[in-house]
């Protein structure tokens, strides 16, 4: 949809961004002062996309009135301001208080994020938390595996699905609006001590992407996308009393944190439920439900009282410490394991409630000493802990509401929740010596961290790192500073078993050959990046000129690498267990995330020639690349890899079924802006423009580009993926602004602002050689054109935030009242 | 379901109605100046502004319409005088007009000091220990105390983030991706996640990263019955707060993302495997959509 410019019109969103209240009391002024804007304004968004309004309401019409109102009377301050009031995005801010002695804030912002104006879903809430249709689609055709003489029944089942979606989709809102309001009170007249009160309350309300599978996992796996309902809020109050004396200063602050949810149950309708007379059904082992149910972020309650406190020592050294202890804590009522629960066999549920809860304990001291005039020694030492109390039980899942039609679930499905904790200690210190013949510092710091886990691969994570670092002015007018760091993780012994003590089921009812339990679960030669070894290196160099009062050229560059070699080898998972493939091997080939690197680059320049002129420039890039590998098996054959060696689908122990893929993501800009005073305290013109231009290339080779065998997979192939398009992002704005007193107390205000987004990318779009549209862009499936029901996917279309061409337009009158300017 | 939250507000309008009015003139401590620079040995507190002024006259145009000034004409000053309250004792300067103990002259950690004689407290106590101390910041790095341009926090320059921009460059081009918290926008900035005056790692405003993106996204606070332990350890395991070109901030694209910690087999180990759900839209989360934890009997794979 376009929208026409009604008439010249500001820009007024850099002007009004936020209500901003200024703390500072004004002179004497028991009038009061202050400034009143209206204006009208106009846009423009070609493809109506919501990039242009994601944070922002904008549109056409009057503007909504932004104000600013102080007054100081016998030394008590009052300060208003309001921008934007009565849209999507206003804020509001009241500010009052007596200097040195109490102040009382207030302030409300509304924050709109919007993710879609074009979303169409064929699921409509007909209640709060229901998702319904008014139809459900006549399946004509449903098989488990197809062969080719099945081809044309299943295009005729995807043209009815297409139909069917054609006829139901209706256009949705999809975005939210978070209204968010404070209040704080503090008052500090009584001698070196302070207390402050507060309550912030942040509530969202709207939509947001949410996706509803049904059916007992791919390939049975049918899934349609949605706009799913978002309605909750948190409530904080916090209260805080501190003694501020020279010597030391002791703090206190409670926190207790709120957050309800108005929606506690999703419930969305199953849209391919329908089998008319004649259908062709093979023999269907799963009973789907009709519905699809899940709870959505559940009530909870975070509280948590900080001591800290600080006391100044000889020598010119001080010492501060704090201890922090949280608790989080969450009950919610359980849902059944099904919607059709009565179908399961096993329906008990372990316990009606989920009885979460953690406790977190922060400790941390740090201590600063300047023993000789030119060295400063700082140490720190820091304890964390989280414990997570939650209880565990032993649970036996049904999987996205379905389950055999006896009405049992797959032994694999028998799962204990594993309360996950950890604990975290950092020690350091930093030395910091003054070479005064160079006129600089070097740094010297070394820290170690010791990491603890629960539960997971690796119990116990040690990295010592080391800090060089050098800042100097050898000049007046030049400023240097680098610094490198290096750091060694060690993840000790990396226990891939570690999953497998989350089942509970006995060894007889694994009747087939996953069985992950007694095997494995992750791939043996896998190392999650959080917890494997790491090398980092770490530099990062600026250097700042300033020749004279008027110019300032400062030149950085970061670097960041993270190598996580975990020396991996292969093993023998199998080894002691009653299979004939006990002896076989993993490649010993390290799987997951292999390594990072970051580079950082800018320039920026300042020029103010007067005082009526100020320019600024920056230039920069980014690049970050990173490279990964894993693996394709056949889960159904860990006990028994052998039996599928000659298989697309194969073992785990095939090197040939690895792939690769290297990532390189890249982001230059430019950012150039300028004020002028045209007319010294009269008239001002504000000039700007940003250009961000990303490219995130991904580098795929190994099995999916080919077979195990290296043939090549066709792109229709049900396992072909190959190195997609480049993903890119293109962004330019430019900004001009003029303001201008235009008589008396008035001022005319008078903006453009010219935007233009490019998005291209192949996971967004409606097509590609993996997936391709049926009949529209709503309905989607992989061109293999296997039955297999994961291959259809109803979603609300592709490209939901698109590229578009924006202009906003604003003209303004500030009318300043007592004397405000 | 909903709290009363609003009946904390008649508490609140009580305790504001009995401090109303209530008023108290605090001074805060003296500096022992001699100890800061001996240049200051001797010398006497002159107590007179506008002697300052004779020779100062633009800077003290220009501080009279701060933040400062209008605190030191409620009494909150340091000592007697306004201008001697940062800058020292101020005798033998007014004898013999030599520039002495210039505040240039000071060395960040003896700037901080001063400062740190009215603003000790609150956010800042644990500032001398912290990062920014010890990275050669003081306070006037960020702050203007006499030409304030900032909202409430005589900044030096208009918004926080222009002045944390100034060295952490890298940020600010991360905050132009597409994916991003509206800082820009002018909605959030530097101080919204982080406590520049503290020493918390990262100086972000809680002791851990998690604590401080669960103080707004408060629905991923959890506890959950089914815990997905990356994100309990550090939102930072799948998330870049800066920014991002993935959607959500995320640190890589879809699928590619679980994919470097998970390898249980079939359709999770490949970007592709026979179903649209793996290479398009969010990949994984089109079904395994409840990833920062379920609270469903049914969601240890969180697809519920």
């Amino acid at each position: 949809m376009r929208n026409y410019i009604a008439c010249l019109t500001l820009a007024a969103m850099p002007l009004l961004a936020t209500a901003q209240v200024a703390e500072k009391a004004p002179a004497a002024d028991a009038a009061g002062r202050g400034t009143i804007t209206i204006g009208v304004q106009g846009t423009d968004n070609s493809s109506n996309s919501s990039v242009f309004t994601e944070y922002r309401d904008l549109r056409n019409g009057k503007t909504p009135l932004a104000f600013t109102f102080q007054k100081n009377a016998g030394g008590t301050y009052f300060n208003l301001a309001g921008a934007d009031v009565t849209r999507r995005d206003q804020s509001l801010g009241l500010a009052a208080g007596r200097p040195g002695v109490w102040r009382l804030s207030a302030t409300w912002d509304e924050l709109p994020h919007d993710l879609s104006h074009k979303a169409k879903s064929v699921l409509r809430e007909t209640s709060p938390g229901k998702l319904d249709a008014p139809s459900t689609m006549a399946i004509t055709f449903k098989k488990l595996a197809t062969g080719s003489s099945d081809a044309a029944s299943v295009v005729a089942m995807d043209a009815i699905a297409a139909a069917w979606v054609a006829a139901n989709a209706r256009a949705v809102d999809l975005g939210t609006t978070s209204k968010n309001g404070a209040f704080a009170l503090s008052y500090s007249g009584v001698k070196s001590m302070n207390f402050a009160v507060g309550f912030t309350r942040r509530a969202k309300e709207g939509s947001r992407i949410g996706y509803g599978p049904m059916g007992d996992r791919p390939p049975r796996t049918l899934n349609v996308q949605f706009a799913e309902p978002v309605d909750f809020a948190s409530n904080d109050v916090t209260a805080s009393a501190e003694i501020v004396k020279p010597r030391y200063q002791v703090r206190a602050e409670f926190l207790r944190s709120q957050f309800e949810n108005e929606i506690d149950v999703l419930t969305w309708r199953n849209v391919w439920a329908s089998a008319p007379a004649g259908a062709t059904y093979d023999t269907w082992d799963r009973a789907v439900s009709v519905y699809g149910r899940r709870p959505l972020a559940p009530d909870n309650t975070y509280q948590s009282v900080t001591l800290s406190g600080g006391v100044a020592l000889p020598f010119a050294s001080r010492l501060t410490g704090s201890v922090a202890r949280g608790t989080m804590e969450q009950d919610g009522a359980l849902l059944p394991y099904a919607y059709a629960n009565d179908v399961l066999v096993n329906k008990t549920l372990p316990r009606a409630s989920t009885q979460g809860k953690i406790e977190t304990t922060a400790l941390a001291a740090e201590y600063f000493i300047a023993p000789l005039p030119l060295v400063n020694v700082r140490a720190f030492a820091r304890h964390y802990e989280l414990d997570n109390q939650t209880p565990k039980a032993k649970w036996q899942y049904a999987i996205q509401d379905a389950a055999n039609t006896t009405g049992t679930v797959a032994y694999v499905n028998k799962r204990l929740n594993e309360p996950f904790a950890w604990d975290r200690q950092n020690f350091g210190v930093e030395t910091t010596v003054r070479v005064p013949a160079l006129k600089g510092s070097l740094v010297l710091g070394v820290e170690r961290e010791d990491f603890g886990r629960e539960h997971l691969e690796a119990a116990a994570t040690e990295e010592n790192t080391l800090r060089l670092g050098w800042n100097g002015r050898p000049t007046r007018w030049l400023s240097l500073r680098a610094r490198v760091l290096a750091s060694n993780r060690d993840a000790g012994e990396y226990d891939y078993k570690a999953p497998t003590h989350s089942y509970w089921y006995t060894p007889a009812e694994a009747t087939d050959n996953n069985n992950p339990q007694f095997a494995f679960e992750n791939h043996p030669d896998m190392r999650m990046f959080t917890m494997a070894d790491r090398a980092r290196t770490q530099s990062d160099i600026s250097v700042t000129v300033n020749p004279n009062d008027k110019l300032s050229v400062s030149a950085r560059f970061k670097s960041l690498s993270d190598d996580f070699d975990s020396d991996v080898t292969s093993v023998q998972p199998l080894l002691g267990l009653a299979v004939a493939d006990q002896a076989a091997r993993t490649p010993g080939n390290q799987l997951g995330l292999l390594k990072r690197a970051q580079q950082q680059l800018s320039l920026d320049v300042s020029y103010m020639p007067n005082d009526r002129v100020a320019l600024n420039a920056t230039l920069g890039a980014d690049a970050g690349t990173s490279d990964m590998k894993s693996i394709e098996f056949n889960e159904n054959n860990r006990l028994n890899p052998s039996a599928v060696n000659t298989a697309s689908l194969g073992p785990w122990t095939r090197a040939s079924s690895q792939w690769m893929a290297d990532f390189d993501d890249r982001t230059t800009y430019v950012m150039i802006g300028g004020s002028f005073d045209l007319v010294p305290d009269k008239t001002t013109l504000a000039a700007s423009f940003t250009s961000t231009m990303a490219t995130m290339e991904i580098g795929y080779a190994g099995f999916g580009a080919v077979n195990f065998d290296g043939t090549p997979f066709a792109s229709n192939h049900e396992f072909s993926f190959t190195s997609p398009a480049p993903v890119e992002h293109r962004t330019q704005a430019a900004d001009v602004s003029l303001q201008t007193r235009l008589f008396g107390h008035v001022k005319g205000r008078l903006g453009v602002r010219l935007e233009k987004f490019t998005l291209d990318d192949w996971q967004q779009s409606g097509g590609t050689a993996q997936f391709e549209p049926v009949g529209s862009e709503l309905l989607l499936r992989d061109t293999s054109r296997s039955h297999q029901w994961g291959n259809r996917l109803i979603n609300m279309g592709s490209y939901l935030a698109p590229s578009y061409n924006g202009t906003a337009v604003y003209v303004g009158l500030t009318y300043g009242f007592g004397g405000a300017k | 379901m909903r709290t009363a939250w609003y009946r904390w507000g008649p508490v609140l309008a009580t305790l504001s109605i009995l401090l109303t009015g209530v008023s108290a003139s605090g001074r805060a401590q003296q500096v022992a100046w001699e100890k800061i620079n001996p240049a200051f040995a001797g010398a006497k507190f002159v107590n007179d502004d506008k002697s300052c002024a004779t020779c100062h006259d633009a800077v003290a145009h220009k501080f009279d319409g701060s933040a400062h000034a209008e605190y030191f004409k409620a009494g909150k000053t340091a000592v007697a005088g306004t201008c001697e309250s940062c800058h020292g004792p101020r005798s033998k300067h007014v004898d013999d007009s030599k520039p002495v103990a210039e505040w240039k002259s000071l060395t960040k950690a003896q700037q901080s000091g001063i400062c740190m004689q009215c603003h000790a407290g609150g956010s800042r106590l644990t500032y001398m220990t912290g990062a920014h101390a010890a990275g050669e910041l003081s306070c006037t790095s960020c702050h203007a105390a006499k030409a304030p341009r900032g909202g409430g926090a005589v900044l030096a320059r208009a918004r926080a983030t222009e002045s944390c921009y100034r060295c952490h460059a890298s940020t600010k081009a991360q905050m132009a991706k597409t994916s991003h918290h509206p800082v820009r926008e002018g909605r959030m900035d530097c101080v919204s996640c982080h406590n520049v005056h503290g020493s918390n790692p990262a100086l972000l405003k809680h002791a851990t990263l998690n604590e401080t993106c669960n103080s707004c996204h408060t629905e991923k606070r959890g506890p959950f019955l089914w815990e997905h332990a990356p994100v309990r350890e550090s939102c930072a395991n799948c998330h870049s707060a800066h920014g991002s070109t993935n959607r959500k901030l995320l640190n890589k694209k879809d699928a590619f993302l679980c994919l470097q910690c998970h390898s249980y087999g079939g359709h999770i180990n490949l970007p592709r495997y026979n179903r649209t759900s793996n290479p398009y839209g969010e990949g994984c989360v089109n079904c395994h959509m409840t990833i920062h934890g379920s609270q469903h009997p049914s969601g240890p794979k969180f697809t519920r």
